[in-house]
């Protein structure tokens, strides 16, 4: 038999089964509509995040005080939410980092939560003192208005978006005055919203003028220190190095480590491969449907074979092999899988379009819609892979129908 | 009703080995044994058989006689346990499950007491299967189907489904489809077994007609005035033949 006669009787069996092979169909269909679905999300996700880790700059290795691995006890200043563990980099660190190869600049940067005071309203915000000279080139923030911090500033601040428009009733403007502790800040500059934002509710400060203000630091002290690598650096390489470095300076081995070298581009790698794995967490789940949808397809296969033995019989009769009959069955089997997909893919991708509409902020990273990405290589495995289960359910079936007797298969009423 | 031997010879005749008329069937000490759980059931055995082209042969036999098995056996849906059967000249024992397969679409057809067509496509399309089968080109078949059913006088009912067609009618469309592939030999099992005296009359017209245009005819029954149609009748008692050529 030909292909193309075997593919015509298999489409009018499957016509003449009507509402029992659209109902397996559906079956599939559901189980695919779920996994493209899941799957764009899951892409969406990774799409979101990774433009989102753009912004923090993955060329940039932040060090902080501590270490969470390690027993040993950061000794703790100041209090309130801010958690300033302090006490351990230094200067000295500072100066020790600048020669590592692969190094752009090195900034120590003093910050702890404090009150702020707009004309009459009192708020706490972090403050972040910064070195004038160096923050405009280790920073991601842009300007929406006025300056960066330069050389020879003393009591001005550069705010972030939030703070220059939400957290004050009237919003602040370039030349306002911020009261912080005991010294009145002039606003120079307001920048743009981030799109970590991180830098959104943050004050920066000239690090001499921000040592004023935050007397628990001590005077040849940072809060954190930050390194800009060059741009053809091998991060992960840098952030060993550093590393060794400090171990040196703070004459500690590396199972006492009391502080924390942290790079956003292995951030980003972590973040990635949890949402991965999510995302096939999920997809996994969703194709717990396609299964079932999968023995749907082989119950009604069966089913039809058992109804049609007698058909196979007459077929066999009339000069089918038994690797035609086989084949007809397949076919059968592995349309109802691809209509199942085709069907499902549709449904899904209409799914998902549906989704960022709905709203749904992701994983509570600044608000913004959850958006999705379908992919046409998403659709095209999507519809091979329902075919293959429409196949692989129909292999059993398929086979016992190849394997029926004429004689038997004629004698079956 | 018009030539159905026309059909065939634009066809061409069967094809006959180093120019010798061979029997079209011939069985050598057949025999068939079925294994009832422990217990061995002969059905046949050792039958003796030659049939030559153009005959119009009966078996005939009551219940258990062992009919039935005759009828699998010369219609190759099933093997002999021991035993030669040459069809057209071919050895069966020797032929592949495929090969054997293919032997029944192109050198029998099959017509059935219960007509077995298919339910769900068109009587022009039941007679087209067989021919779909053995890889005939769309046109081809569509027209040899047409001029087969146009013969058995059903040209006008060709897009009827089987069930709107009476018994006799099916029956008819059954005979078109043994005629398909321009068998070797056509073998009706009861072909009047489910149909009135008149219908039945009018099935057994077309089987005389086409024996008389040179078509080798096997029937199988156990009704005697079936068996009377044919120009020899062979008779099967406990596996078997007697009076057997």
């Amino acid at each position: 038999m030909r292909l193309e006669d075997s593919l015509e009787l298999s489409i009018s069996n499957l016509s003449n089964r009507g509402l029992r092979s659209w109902l397996t169909v559906l079956g599939i269909a559901i189980g695919i509509a779920a996994v493209v679905a899941i799957l764009s999300i899951g892409a969406g996700m990774e799409a979101n995040l990774s433009s989102r880790l753009s912004g923090f700059g993955t060329d940039v290795v932040t060090i902080t005080p501590g270490y969470s691995g390690s027993s040993q006890q950061g000794f703790r200043f100041g209090g309130g939410g801010g958690a300033v563990k302090s006490g351990n980099l230094t200067e000295v660190d500072e100066a020790f980092l600048r020669p590592v190869l692969g190094v752009k600049y090195v900034e120590g940067r003093v910050s702890g939560r404090r009150d702020v005071i707009y004309v009459d309203e009192r708020i706490t915000a972090s403050v972040t003192g910064v070195n004038p000279q160096i923050w405009r080139y280790t920073t991601t923030a842009e300007l929406a208005a006025g300056r960066y911090l330069s050389p020879g500033d003393t009591f001005v601040v550069v705010v972030g978006d939030r703070i220059a428009t939400k957290t004050f009733k009237r919003p602040l403007t370039l030349g306002r005055q911020l009261r912080i502790g005991n010294q009145t800040f002039t606003v120079v500059g307001i920048l743009k919203p981030s799109t970590t934002s991180s830098d959104d509710n943050a004050i920066f400060t000239p690090r001499d003028a921000a040592r004023k203000v935050m007397t628990e630091v001590g005077q040849r002290e940072y809060s954190s220190i930050v390194v800009k690598t060059t741009p053809d650096a091998n991060v992960s390489r840098v952030s060993e190095e550093l590393e060794k470095r400090i171990l040196i300076t703070h004459h500690v081995t590396s199972d006492k480590k009391d502080f924390t070298v942290n790079s956003m581009q292995a951030t980003a790698a972590r973040l990635t491969d949890i949402m991965q794995s999510t995302t096939i967490f999920l997809g996994a789940i969703a194709a717990v449907s396609l299964l079932v949808g999968g023995i749907g397809i082989a119950n009604t296969m069966y089913m039809s074979v058992l109804e049609r033995t007698r058909q196979i019989g007459i077929l066999k009769a009339l000069g089918t092999t038994n690797r035609e009959v086989m084949r007809l069955y397949l076919i059968e089997s592995g349309l109802m899988g691809l209509v199942g997909g085709i069907l499902g893919a549709s449904l899904g991708a209409m799914i998902s379009s549906l989704i960022p509409r709905l709203g749904v902020s992701v994983m509570g990273m600044g608000g913004g819609s959850m958006t999705t990405v379908i992919t046409p290589k998403l659709i095209v495995l999507s519809l091979i892979f329902s075919m293959i289960v429409g196949m692989f359910s129909g292999v059993y079936p398929a086979k016992m129908a190849a394997d029926l007797q004429p004689v038997e298969a004629l004698r079956y009423e | 009703m018009s030539s159905l031997l026309e059909v065939e010879k634009k066809e061409g005749g069967r094809r006959v080995k180093d120019g010798e008329e061979g029997p079209v069937i011939r069985m050598e000490q057949v025999s068939k044994v079925y294994h009832l759980g422990e217990v061995e059931v002969p059905a046949l055995r050792g039958v003796d058989l030659s049939i030559s082209e153009g005959e119009f042969i009966s078996i005939m036999g009551p219940s258990g006689s062992g009919k039935s098995t005759m009828l699998q056996i010369l219609g190759c849906l099933d093997r002999p346990t021991s035993g030669e059967l040459y069809i057209d000249g071919a050895r069966i024992s020797e032929l592949s499950d495929s090969s054997l397969a293919r032997l029944r679409g192109g050198k029998i057809g099959f017509v059935f007491q219960v007509f077995n067509l298919f339910p769900t496509v068109t009587a022009l399309q039941n007679v087209e299967l067989p021919m779909m089968i053995l890889d005939v080109g769309r046109s081809e078949r569509r027209e040899r189907a047409r001029r087969i059913l146009e013969a058995v006088g059903l040209g006008d009912r060709e897009n009827h489904l089987p069930s709107q067609l009476s018994g006799g009618q099916r029956q008819r469309v059954a005979i078109a489809r043994a005629l398909a592939n321009n068998p070797t030999f056509i073998l009706a099992d009861e072909p009047t077994g489910n149909l009135d005296s008149v219908s039945g009359e009018a099935i057994l017209e077309i089987f005389k007609t086409l024996n008389e245009e040179g078509r080798t005819i096997v029937v199988v029954t156990h009704d005697a005035t079936v068996a009377k149609t044919a120009e020899k009748i062979v008779r099967m008692k406990d596996g078997l033949l007697e009076g057997a050529t």
